[in-house]
């Protein structure tokens, strides 16, 4: 690590910190006494110290240890909840003493937390995003994504062309930050990365011999998992409470090492389902067709775009599970499409691909690029690395061992040794297809 | 051999209040299974939330029957579904299998309970809460009724049931083709697929349990009404699998699947259980081998066989595709 | 099908006895005794209670007065439904029937058998102290945590190695106590072809315990193994085991009826007073039998080369694969093991309990919670699991009343998955 000064990861909601403040030690404490009181409660409850004083009071302890026990769980859920309605319109109403997104729970919010609260309010303010103090409410602009600028490889690399090709090493303009992640299966330790930046508008390779904590990484980047320690950011934004499935409302979006094709449903409706905010979602507009009605033609035309654009128009209402490996890669990533993503991150996008079909993926991911998203992908085949990535970022035992353009990688001696490590026969057989 | 009253009996097993329990029943089912990929074993226990919510309400609190049937068919199996959904949703379908299956088996032992008899009604359970639905029939309760199949107040359940399944039937087959049924869909075939895309699985999981739970439990309620009881043994978890047998039977995530399951299931029971009583008691099956009461047993018996039958050699139902199956990946 | 076969032959073995039976007569009887408050005491029996038989259409058929030792007894013409109803005017002052509203009950009978009915006293609480009621009752958890464990730990090892949850593991623990049932009150040839072989229990557990085995093996080879080849997916094999649950309970329930039993060995024992807890032989017996077996299973998952390829599969089955491990051999003798020990746990269960259809099914819920608790998937979760909640179940009656002790256990099996679902021994697993 260089001794430069980190860019803090400062704008963090105050949900985090309240939920880091209950989650990281008091909620093993507070979850087990809740079981042992909620055991209580109900003997009480049933038993025979129905009626008595301590019965009721045993009763209102466990009930107070089950309710701050199940706080992060349930309080905070429904106070983010609240702010999803405010999401589409793409803002987030802040109440503006405890900067907490308005809505259920919120008095409680402030007593419990005002103090931290404030504080972290005075950070984001300071940070100077697009903030407007409308009376007691701070509407913030939040959610709106950055304009995609269409880019190339040559502006692409250009970026990168000062960044000094050393672990952690900082970009002019990153789109995801991790800080200090790591996570731990028990005793072991999967992933560790001190720090990391993806640059905006570049494909970035993520290489490195299994086990090396890539797939487990692309989860803790994409709340699929949850990081022991450590904070990430996403457009500058904290993301470490955002749950898994909120991800790809903020542009962020992914695809698995084992294709998640929809076998049961048709293509189209796989493409479908990649649209955000829809409204015939909700299980009450659902049944009035005429409120979704004209948003669901749109998506499908939006849909028989891509699907021309990635040659699977001719299997349009098949079954997703009758399509050939190529072609759930292919379709995964056009689904992924579907999110208006402005950060793509593909996990083994071509593995089990026959070869034909492996250009045109390749073309498809650079023309990810060449549209002004990011793009960050797991993969094995260096050449493939070499050709189509304009940054590498190398992974082993769970640490980023090396970074840089990809000419620079295959004489990195770190790399080498890691990947000696793992297999004995040549130092630039990157190559782990298993 | 009387063939006329097993005709008759079958059916009755075809179009009856037994069919429309158990096609209202395995509809939720669908919801949960068929479309949203839950594993729910307590089936039975939804249809004890409609059929208790209602007596318990009208019965130990004297409320009016139209209160109780609101809470038997929102309030009791919302709440049900909370408190089996909240700890289950977030993991593997397993879990919600074992869950849901030990409900039932906790509500037995609740409902049975001398301890809860000024609440349940023990294993007694309760009755004479429907009076204000039969008074409001149309039906003379001494007459008999289409083709003499059913008697007067027989009748009116099954008209009433009948219109209830029309509507639930239209009221899934509109969800189901809207995006929240698409969304459904993509939850039942991967849920990490449909959470990368933004889709608040959990949320949804918990909907659709709610969901079918609520049409499972108008099926108990309008069973408790047609027996004009609620007790304990008429929620056993072996009534859960009547209502899966029927599901599979039919074809899971399939509109109809449920309706024509339930409806070849009774008409296949009714029969064989009319069948054998015929021939016990013409003596063609000696007393050693099958006594009367036996005979209710190997209903029983025949539903386990079946279970094993479908889901072993023809998991897409009978009348299924067996293309689409294959394309289960799992 | 070779499973028709062996339903077939389990058919004959089971059938046989009840034939042996024709000529006895039809006896309902009875014990009414006031249950020592202190466990070092007698039971006390109570003289001149009055119980009248009547048909289920109102017709006496006869009185029954108990005599010095509590026992009542009436000689039925015939099988079927009757009831019988004690009167609670006979009984001395200050002693209630534990739920006086059941002072009526009907009961069914087969003809030519007899069977019990039972009409329990209030139990008068005496000045037992708290200290001896929570040991008693810990070492009667401890007993029933054992049974559960040895039960369950083929369940969290099949799902651990095959990813299904086999819901007729419960049936194979019944299947076991019933086998064990036959073998000792008629002998393997009686089970066949009638008469009196009965085979002592202890030999008859053995010989349970190699047939368990056998069976849990064929029902892996005849039903699972095919299953797993035809790549069926683990929710349809769900719910086959569903299917053979209800099938094999149902089986049970058609052959042998509604009642319970009782081994005929160890019916009675004297119980041996320490000085916090009273025991009988047979349940030191137990705990120290099945410690041992358990003890035994530990040593053999850790030691041996198949138990380590059995957790070697249930931790990562691919990777097991890839290195070599014949994972069917190790499923094969999962199930076999599996079987085998789920037999000997219902004979213990049937020991301390009764034999009955159902048996099996409650213990399964049971096996669930302690499964789910120690982390499913996991031999030594499995063990953990359910010694707490054995323990569990029976110190929670010093709350709740006694019916309702398994309502407790299943509350926890729902609080841990809300807490810490993948157990007490269990990993979280990894996406993606």
């Amino acid at each position: 690590m260089t001794a430069e000064a980190a860019p803090e990861i400062t704008a963090r909601s105050v949900p985090a910190l309240g939920k880091r403040f209950f989650a990281r030690w008091l909620d093993e404490l507070l979850l087990g006494s809740a079981l042992l009181l909620a055991w209580l409660l109900f003997l009480y409850a049933v038993g025979d110290g129905r009626g008595t004083i301590d019965g009721a009071l045993w009763g209102l302890a466990a009930l107070v240890v089950v309710v701050a026990a199940l706080y992060n769980q349930v309080w905070l859920t429904a106070a983010e909840g609240a702010s999803v309605g405010k999401r589409t319109a793409g803002i987030k109403v802040l109440d503006r003493e405890t900067g907490l997104p308005l809505g259920l729970g919120r008095t409680v919010a402030r007593e419990l937390l005002s103090p931290l609260a404030v504080t972290a309010l005075k950070d984001e303010l300071g940070q100077g995003l697009h903030d407007k103090v409308v009376g007691s409410v701070v509407v913030r602009d939040a959610w709106r994504q950055p304009e995609l600028v269409a880019g190339d490889a040559a502006a692409a690399r250009a970026a990168l062309a000062d960044v000094s090709p050393t672990p952690g090493s900082r970009k002019p303009d990153p789109i995801l930050i991790a800080e200090n992640i790591s996570r731990t299966f028990g005793g072991l330790v999967a992933v560790d990365v001190d720090h990391l930046e993806i640059q905006r508008g570049v494909i970035t390779a993520l290489i490195g011999p299994n086990g090396a904590g890539k797939t487990t990484l692309f989860n803790l980047l994409t709340s699929f998992d949850q990081p022991t320690t450590g904070t990430k950011a996403f457009n500058g934004e904290t993301i470490d409470d955002v749950p898994a499935h909120k991800i790809a409302n903020y542009g962020m979006v992914r695809t698995f090492q084992l294709t998640k094709s929809l076998s049961k449903m048709s293509v189209l409706e796989n493409m479908k389902l990649g649209a955000t905010d829809q409204k015939g979602e909700g299980m009450l507009s659902a049944l009035f067709t005429p409120l979704w009605s004209a948003q669901d033609k749109e998506i499908e035309e939006r849909a028989d775009e891509l699907l021309a654009r990635f040659n699977l128009d001719h299997m349009r209402d098949e079954f997703a599970g009758t399509l050939s490996g190529g072609q759930r890669k292919l379709l995964e990533m056009a689904r992924a499409l579907m999110v208006r993503p402005s950060l793509v991150m593909l996990d083994e996008p071509m593995a089990g691909v026959n070869p034909a079909l492996k250009q045109s993926l390749l073309d498809h991911v650079k023309g990810l690029r060449d549209q002004g998203m990011t793009v960050v992908f797991v993969e094995h085949d260096m050449d493939m690395v070499q050709d189509i990535s304009d940054w590498v970022v190398v992974m082993a035992e769970g640490r980023v061992i090396a970074e840089g353009p990809p000419t620079s990688i295959s004489d990195n001696q770190a790399v080498v040794d890691a990947y000696l490590g793992a297999h004995h026969d040549s130092a630039l057989d990157l190559g782990d297809d298993s | 051999m009387d063939w006329g009253g097993i005709l008759d009996n079958t059916l009755r097993g075809l179009i009856g209040e037994q069919f429309i329990y158990f096609a209202l029943a395995a509809i939720g089912l669908n919801i949960h299974f068929g479309y949203a990929g839950l594993l729910n074993f307590g089936q039975a226990v939804f249809m004890a939330a409609g059929a208790y919510g209602l007596s318990i309400m009208v019965v130990t609190y004297d409320w009016s029957f139209w209160a109780g049937v609101g809470m038997g068919l929102i309030v009791f199996p919302a709440v049900l579904a909370l408190i089996l959904g909240v700890p289950t949703l977030r993991l593997r379908a397993d879990y919600l299998a074992i869950v849901t299956i030990a409900t039932a088996e906790m509500f037995r032992l609740i409902a049975r309970s001398p301890r809860y008899d000024w609440l349940t009604g023990s294993s007694d359970g309760h009755g004479g809460f429907a009076t204000r639905f039969y008074e409001l029939s149309p039906f003379d309760p001494g007459e008999r009724y289409f083709f003499g199949l059913f008697i007067g107040n027989q009748f009116f359940v099954v008209l009433v049931g009948w219109a209830a399944l029309v509507v639930v039937v239209t009221l899934v087959w509109a969800l189901i083709r809207s995006p929240w049924g698409r969304v459904l869909k993509a939850i039942r075939e991967d849920e990490d697929a449909a959470r990368s895309l933004g889709k608040n699985a959990y949320f949804y999981k918990m909907q659709a349990l709610m969901l079918g739970g609520m049409i499972g439990a108008l099926g108990g309620m309008l069973r408790a009404i047609g027996t004009q009881s609620a007790q304990p043994q008429n929620f056993i978890t072996d009534v859960t699998f009547f209502a899966w047998v029927a599901l599979i039977l039919g074809g899971a995530g399939k509109i109809m699947g449920p309706v024509v399951g339930a409806a070849l299931l009774y008409g296949l029971i009714n029969f064989t259980d009319g069948l054998l009583r015929q021939l016990v008691e013409e003596g063609f099956i000696s007393e050693s081998v099958m006594d009367g009461t036996q005979v209710g047993q190997v209903r029983f018996l025949l539903i386990g066989v079946g279970l094993v039958a479908l889901a072993a050699l023809r998991p897409q139902g009978l009348f299924g595709n067996k293309e689409e199956m294959a394309l289960d990946d799992r | 099908m070779g499973t028709l076969v062996v339903l077939g032959a389990l058919l004959t073995l089971w059938t046989a006895p009840a034939g042996a039976q024709d000529d006895n007569e039809t006896v309902v009887g009875g014990t009414i005794r006031i249950r020592a408050a202190e466990p070092d005491k007698e039971n006390t029996p109570v003289e001149g209670v009055e119980i009248t038989i009547s048909t289920i259409d109102g017709t006496e058929v006869g009185t029954a007065v108990t005599d010095e030792t509590g026992a009542w007894r009436l000689v039925l013409p015939d099988g079927g439904e009757y009831i019988a109803e004690l009167d609670q005017s006979t009984l001395p002052e200050g002693v209630p029937l534990r739920d006086p509203e059941r002072a009526t009950l009907d009961f069914n009978i087969n003809a030519g058998s007899s069977r019990n009915v039972l009409f329990p006293l209030g139990e008068i609480v005496g000045p037992e102290s708290d200290t001896i009621q929570i040991v008693q009752l810990t070492i009667d958890g401890i007993k029933l945590g054992m049974i559960i464990a040895m039960s369950a730990i083929g369940l969290s090892l099949i799902y651990g190695t095959t990813g299904l949850v086999n819901f007729a593991h419960g049936e194979m623990v019944t299947f076991g106590a019933m086998t064990a049932y036959i073998l000792s009150q008629y002998g393997l040839l009686g089970g066949l072809i009638g008469g009196d072989f009965a085979i002592q229990l202890i030999i008859a557990g053995l010989l349970t315990f190699v047939l368990a085995a056998v069976a849990g093996g064929l029902f892996n080879e005849l039903v699972w193994k095919r299953l797993r080849k035809r790549g069926a997916s683990l929710i349809s094999m769900l719910v086959v085991s569903i299917g053979f649950s209800i099938m094999f309970r149902y089986i049970m329930l058609f052959q042998f009826g509604g009642r319970v039993r009782r081994y005929r060995d160890y019916q009675i024992q004297d119980t041996i007073d320490l000085k916090y807890f009273s025991i009988t032989p047979k349940d030191i017996f137990i705990i120290v039998f099945s410690t041992i077996i358990l003890i035994g299973v530990g040593l053999a998952l850790q030691r041996t080369r198949i138990g380590k390829a059995m957790r070697a599969v249930a931790d990562n089955r691919d990777l097991a694969e890839s290195s070599g491990i014949d994972v069917e051999k190790v499923i094969r003798t999962v199930w076999i093991a599996g079987g085998g020990l789920a037999g000997i746990g219902g004979v213990l269960f049937g020991l301390t309990e009764t034999v009955g259809w159902e048996m099996g099914f409650r213990l399964l819920l049971l096996m669930f919670a302690g499964v789910t608790l120690g982390g499913l998937g996991t031999a030594y979760g499995a063990l953990l699991g359910s010694l707490v909640v054995g323990v569990f179940i029976q110190t929670s009656t010093l709350f709740i009343p006694t019916d309702m002790k398994n309502v407790g256990a299943l509350l926890i099996l729902a609080v841990i998955l809300l807490i810490r679902p993948q157990g007490l021994l269990g990993r979280a697993e990894r996406i993606g």
